[in-house]
């Protein structure tokens, strides 16, 4: 019966490794794979970086853009902006003077 | 494939059993040294582990597994300071290509091919140009469709189906010589 010749060809050049050979990569691999994984490693390292650039950035940009948004869309901030100048004024001082400031009592 | 990269011992040794001969027989074929086939399929299983997770189930993990194989030897190759010149691949007309490699064997091509003994078979397979034997032997041991083959050769269909060919033709003149050139 006719058969294929690169099966053919297979079967009278195969060759089998030694006995001793598969143990020696078996064992390796055993080695490999028990090793303890660890994600939260490679999880640090992935999210620690990116996380402390978008920090940075936001630290730098939100002081300057944020109180312009907030102005952008509360123009009533603006009519009441010297009630609030007072107030940060007001906040700034200590507990006897403002309790002079609401009951006249010093 | 999805056990291993749960880092599965079992599922390691499952591939390992699958694939070690045909492997083994594809190195030992390609380098005629023992000692150098063990070290190669030492280190291409190593290669596996190594890259296990890279593999995403896009292509047959017998294709990737192969290309691993292939990668592996061409860098031992290189390291060694040997040139893989994959050679000038002419095509042959694509029918006469077909009924060459995928009849069954002639009378006297299967007798000789059956009686020929394991040494002439491997100084025969030794006599091959480069890219004839690589293509041969991935035929053969690895069992890959021309068309990966291909991929692994980077050349086309028509150009390996016209590898296997001439190196067909070539081991079986071959053969009728005894192994002799």
């Amino acid at each position: 019966m006719s058969q294929d010749f690169f099966k053919t060809l297979a079967t009278k050049t195969q060759q089998t490794p030694s006995r001793a050979l598969d143990q020696r990569i078996l064992n390796r691999a055993a080695g490999v794979l028990a090793k303890p994984a660890r994600p939260w490693a490679k999880w640090l390292l992935a999210t620690s970086v990116p996380v402390a650039a978008a920090l940075v950035i936001w630290l730098q940009v939100t002081p300057g853009q944020l109180p312009a948004a907030m102005l952008a869309e509360s123009p009533e901030m603006l009519r009441h902006m010297d009630e609030i100048e007072l107030w940060a004024e007001v906040s700034d001082l200590s507990e006897e003077e403002l309790r002079y400031l609401e009951t006249g009592e010093s | 494939m999805e056990r291993l990269q749960a880092d599965d011992l079992t599922a390691f040794e499952t591939l390992y059993m699958k694939y070690r001969t045909p492997l083994y027989s594809y190195f030992l074929n390609h380098c005629g040294n023992t000692t150098v086939a063990e070290d190669w399929l030492q280190d291409c299983f190593a290669k596996l582990l190594e890259k296990r997770m890279s593999f995403r189930f896009e292509s047959k993990f017998s294709t990737w597994l192969w290309m691993l194989a292939r990668n592996q030897m061409i860098d031992h190759w290189r390291s060694g300071g040997h040139q893989l010149d994959q050679g000038k691949m002419t095509s042959l007309e694509t029918d006469d290509v077909m009924e060459s490699l995928e009849s069954p064997l002639s009378g006297p091509e299967e007798h000789a091919l059956a009686a020929s003994d394991e040494r002439a078979l491997q100084a025969c397979l030794e006599e091959l140009p480069l890219p004839q034997k690589d293509a041969v032997l991935l035929r053969s041991h690895a069992e890959l469709a021309y068309e990966d083959i291909a991929q692994q050769l980077s050349t086309t269909v028509s150009a390996v189906k016209s590898l296997l060919v001439r190196a067909k033709e070539k081991l079986l003149d071959c053969l009728k010589r005894g192994g002799h050139a």
